[in-house]
């Protein structure tokens, strides 16, 4: 297979070639992902991959090469190549958007030039601007608001893209996969803002060396630290602080930055009226760490964790911890200017446990998901016209559903533990971006991923009716099954004009790990399990349609896309499903299949006074499963067609920026009783469709909005954050149900009749954060 | 489970309701909704039929009458007997056996027949009960718990359901008030101080009350079927909820509801109204 294109794209040489290569860093000696290299005015060119590094094979000759990115200066440089040689180029920060006012004639059609669709990069620094919840910078609040993202409910980390669910997004962390992204049940997101550099989001047309989720990969990258000087940062806000300090260990070669944030949301427990409540603590804390080490221009190690928890102790009666764990270890090196090798070494962990702290009931229950991971990849710059990508990854995967401890001597629980499973998860990939002439450029790739079942482990057997009949119990390192796919991957980008493309993605991914959740809010307690002879894996494609045009000197992008997406042997749960604790959780699942279509516009605006995004989504999430609402199709639960988010962001003066972001979503599909009977002196619901209907005047929507204020304290660089979340107090439904007027808690017990039930969350709340650089 | 509804509880103290103005229209269709019991007790075991109605506008419970009843343990068929409007009963002689299957069949008055069969399992024993020291703060005022002392029979398997009595009188009425458990955690183990049930200290009158706890052995068909019957409606508004379904119960044909046979254990304790601890 490499051979093969090899030879296919080495029909072309005549001239003498030579490579130039390099990395693009920032000011601080961050390298910077996504740089355009090209020569202006051809075609030719190249992208800096995600650790900075580009390489550009030319005929000999003296060329003049402009490096250009977002938010940053502009830079060329003049290049007579008479031998192959390195080039590192340090790119300034726009310190202010004033400043960009004067810089307009640059290339910024990535938009359009770009071979990828149906993906975003979002720099840390446009986030931090986005107004949030009570102040707190989150990432992935923020790519809800792009189209084709939804949020199922408010205040929830879950995310669904393109109508998958919110399992089917892989979540990295500097490679590591991270299990739960959210604190505090899901109010807030894992990533730290002050840790995280850049976050690239694929929806679509998910490049060859990603795989392991059916619907989107978010890839988050964490800052690197200072190589020139000790710099620091702190922020007090209302419901967390933070403090980052990063700097050179030897000055332009190694470089460190430790960023931790803790929470104090035990501060409103007082003001709660339940005793249990006002003797609790409810917090988390997260920290990240990394150390990247430059060794000469050929080799560069990374070393970079992150670790984060949630505490949560309810008076005498209930404890609950969890919290995610990574690490990497990245070596990078560059073999012959060409070829550009990136070995990963990755452990993740997720982890929670709960119990009763004290008395005869005492007990501890453990659950984790952890993972070991190799990864090698490599990127070969064969000629201007050829990039090819290939590699492989292998991970070991353990899950341990649960053990339960008997905290306490005196405690009467039983001590007991569910089998572990384990499961090696491999893959192979190869991908080329050719470009054929000026107009055409393919992105075609094959991954080939292979999920084994190893012992040692316990394989339930279970009958027609999804109950438990016996067991195999397989010894340490038996593997007692293993599931293939092949997955093929395209992208096709044709240029219309200088300003305008088309583009068409073709993906197919498969998915092994899976999350046993049913509800909508992210719960803590979700476990993944994996697919075994019980349970097979979900497959799914998708084709994308794009339209690309830029306007006014590429300063407005503007995009259209189509999509359709198809999920295989996809998993759902049976009514009244019991997840967790669960040993026979596969007696739980129902199998069928999932579909979801829709439309996407983006209108973006990257420079100038004014910045942000208005996108406008119509997405339909269907599924269809024997045993689920008789057979017949229904939508999940965060299915929402109509979607709209404005995200703006003005800078006023070089005091004073203001934000204002306006979300609005249809309302979510309700499932309505029609007849009810009464048992136990309750009225209880009969339902005959499920999520048939919605309540008018529950659509979703909402504004927020945010000042800074940028000045100095003690000739430290500070600003001032003013947010109000929810401005004009809307009582945006959470969940909707019906009750038994007698189950209320103020009732008396002899009422007949049917309330509906809004639940909300969020009121009106404002919010001061102070940052202080240093 | 209880365990874990509480820590559900507490982040929905960040959470607020409202009552919304819409109205919807249900299905008055009618389907048959058993709620019968026979035990290990000698005695007339009831069975009540009734109907379903429209959910948003609930009746008075819509009895079935006219019905043909019967319970088979598979030898004998006993004959119930309608003494009110939708209300079956045995003869007062008839009792369960531990091991058998027994089946309830219906025979209403429009041809219609429906079945439900649940096993009789055996169920540990009570110690004892005790009245807590503490005199603890609840939702609904002050009061004591009701402990539990027993020994947890072997295999793993085993669920109950309790009632609690005071002066004789059920205290437990209504479905959202009951407990019921299952071993899983506690499987083979001596079980001690266990609060099962609490008693507000209005409810306790005089010097002292009678307090009575009720063990019975459920299958854990009838568990599942209690746990989605709260999940839909007592337990219903939290964060967490799955998605809305219908209860399944073991009736034939459509049915809604439950019949089930179980074996019965008593423990009688006075509570006094002693001045509180704390």
């Amino acid at each position: 297979m490499l051979l093969a294109f090899l030879a296919i794209s080495s029909l072309s040489f005549t001239q003498e070639k030579y490579t130039l290569s390099g990395y693009v860093s920032d000011e601080k000696g961050e390298v910077i992902a996504g740089v355009f290299v090209f020569i202006p005015n051809t075609s030719i060119g190249t992208m800096t991959n995600a650790y900075g590094f580009y390489s550009l094979t030319l005929p000999g000759g003296p060329y003049t090469i402009r490096f250009s990115f977002i938010g940053f200066k502009t830079k060329e440089a003049d290049v007579d190549l008479t031998v192959s040689r390195k080039l590192n180029i340090s790119l300034e920060t726009l310190t202010s958007a004033i400043d960009a006012v004067t810089i307009t004639a640059e290339r910024k059609d990535e938009n359009v030039k770009e071979i990828n669709m149906s993906n975003v990069q979002i720099p840390a620094r446009i986030i931090r601007r986005i107004p949030n919840l009570m102040g707190e910078m989150d990432i992935i609040k923020s790519i809800q608001l792009l189209p084709g993202v939804q949020s199922s409910v408010e205040g929830s980390s879950g995310f669904y893209v393109r109508g998958g669910n919110a399992d089917q997004n892989l979540i990295l962390l500097d490679g590591a996969t991270v299990y739960n992204p959210s604190h505090l049940f899901g109010f807030f997101s894992v990533f730290n803002g002050d840790a995280v550099k850049n976050i690239e989001l694929f929806k679509g047309g998910i490049p060859a060396e990603y795989g392991g989720r059916l619907s989107s990969v978010l890839d988050v990258r964490m800052n690197e630290g200072n190589t020139q000087k000790i710099k620091g940062n702190a922020g007090i806000g209302l419901i967390s602080s933070r403090f980052t300090l990063e700097g050179p260990i030897i000055k332009d070669k190694m470089s460190f930055i430790i960023s931790g944030r803790r929470t104090y949301a035990d501060l409103l427990l007082p003001f709660a009226t339940d005793t249990v409540a006002q003797n609790s603590t409810l917090y988390f804390y997260d920290l990240n760490a990394k150390i990247n080490y430059q060794v000469n221009p050929n080799n560069r190690i990374f070393l970079s964790g992150y670790f984060g928890r949630d505490v949560n102790v309810f008076g005498n009666m209930f404890q609950m911890n969890f919290g995610n764990a990574t690490g990497t270890l990245r070596w990078n090196h560059v073999y012959k200017d060409k070829l550009f090798s990136n070995l990963t070494l990755v452990y993740s962990n997720f982890n929670y446990d709960l119990g009763i702290p004290n008395g005869p009931m005492a007990f501890k229950w453990l659950s984790r998901i952890v993972d070991y991971s190799l990864r090698n990849d490599y990127s070969y710059y064969l000629n201007p016209n050829n990039t090819m990508k290939f590699g492989f990854q292998s991970t070991y995967h353990t899950i341990k559903p649960g053990t339960i401890e008997s905290s306490t001597g005196s405690s009467f629980v039983t001590p007991l533990k569910y089998p572990d499973n384990h499961g090696i998860e491999s893959s192979v990939f190869i991908s080329n971006e050719q470009r054929l002439g000026s107009k055409l450029t393919i992105l075609y790739g094959l991954r080939f991923s292979v999920f084994q079942n190893i012992g040692k482990g316990t394989l339930y057997h279970y009958n027609a009716d999804y109950k438990v009949t016996d067991s195999t119990i397989y010894k340490s390192g038996d593997i007692f099954n293993t599931y293939t796919a092949l997955e093929p991957r395209i992208n096709i980008r044709l240029s219309l004009t200088d300003e305008s493309s088309l583009k068409f993605s073709y993906n197919r991914m498969a998915q092994y790990l899976q999350l046993a959740s049913n509800s909508t809010a992210t719960f803590p307690l979700d476990m993944w399990f994996m697919t075994n002879p019980n349970v097979k894996p979900q497959k799914a494609d998708q084709v994308a349609l794009g339209y690309f045009r830029n306007f006014m000197n590429n300063s407005i992008e503007a995009s259209c896309e189509m999509f359709y997406k198809k999920v295989y042997n996809a998993i759902d749960f049976k009514d009244h499903a019991v997840l967790a604790p669960q040993q026979y959780l596969e007696g739980e699942l129902r199998i069928g299949d999932a579909w979801s279509y829709g439309i996407e516009f983006l209108l973006r605006k990257q420079t100038g006074k004014l910045t942000g995004w208005i996108s406008y989504a119509w997405v339909r999430a269907i599924r269809q499963i024997p045993e689920i609402n008789n057979g017949k199709e229904f939508p999940p639960t965060y299915d929402k067609p109509h979607n709209v988010s404005i995200v703006l962001n003005y800078e006023i003066s070089k005091r004073f920026d203001a934000s204002v972001n306006w979300v609005y979503s249809t309302a979510l599909p309700v499932t309505v009783p029609t007849a009810g009977y009464y048992y136990g002196k309750i009225w209880v619901p009969e339902y005959s469709e499920r999520g048939g209907t919605r309540i008018p005047g529950t659509a979703y929507h909402r504004l927020d909005v945010s000042l800074n204020y940028y000045f100095r304290t003690f000739k430290l660089e500070s600003n001032l954050n003013f947010s109000i979340y929810n401005v004009y107090n809307r009582h945006n439904a959470f969940a909707i149900y019906f009750r038994d007027k007698n189950l209320a808690a103020d009732s008396k017990g002899d009422e007949k009749g049917v309330e509906v039930i809004k639940m909300y969350l969020f009121p009106i709340v404002p919010a001061i954060t102070y940052n202080i650089k240093f | 489970m209880k365990y874990l509804l509480l820590c559900l509880a507490i982040p929905m103290l960040l959470s607020c309701e409202e009552v919304m103005d819409v109205s919807f229209t249900g299905n008055s269709a009618r389907t048959l909704v058993v709620d019968g019991v026979i035990s290990t007790d000698t005695m007339p075991h009831i069975v009540v039929l009734s109907y379903t109605g429209d959910f948003f506008a609930p009746p008075e419970q819509p009895m079935a009458t006219g019905a043909e009843v019967t319970i088979s343990d598979g030898d004998t068929t006993f004959l119930l007997h309608e003494l009110s409007d939708g209300e079956y009963f045995t003869e007062t002689n008839v009792y369960g056996e531990v091991g058998k299957t027994y089946t309830l069949h219906v025979k209403l008055d429009d041809g219609k027949e429906y079945t439900a069969s649940d096993k009789l399992l055996p169920c540990g024993e009570i110690d004892s009960i005790e009245q807590s020291q503490n005199y603890n703060s609840y939702i609904n005022g002050y009061g004591y718990d009701v402990l539990f002392y027993g020994k947890e029979p072997e295999p793993i398997g085993n669920n109950y359901l309790y009632l609690l009595y005071v002066n004789n009188v059920l205290y437990s009425d209504t479905i959202s008030e009951i407990t019921f458990a299952n071993d899983e955690f506690v499987n083979g183990q001596y079980i001690r101080d266990l609060i099962v049930y609490r008693v507000r200290e209005k409810d306790i009158k005089g010097i002292a009350s009678k307090v009575t706890l009720e063990m019975y052995s459920i299958t854990r068909d009838y568990y599942d079927f209690l746990s989605a019957l709260m999940l839909e409606t007592v337990w219903k508004g939290s964060p967490w909820d799955g998605p809305p379904a219908s209860v399944t119960g073991n009736v034939s044909n459509g049915g809604k509801g439950y019949f089930r046979a179980c074996q019965v254990r008593r423990y009688s304790k006075f509570f006094a109204s002693t001045p509180r601890v704390n």
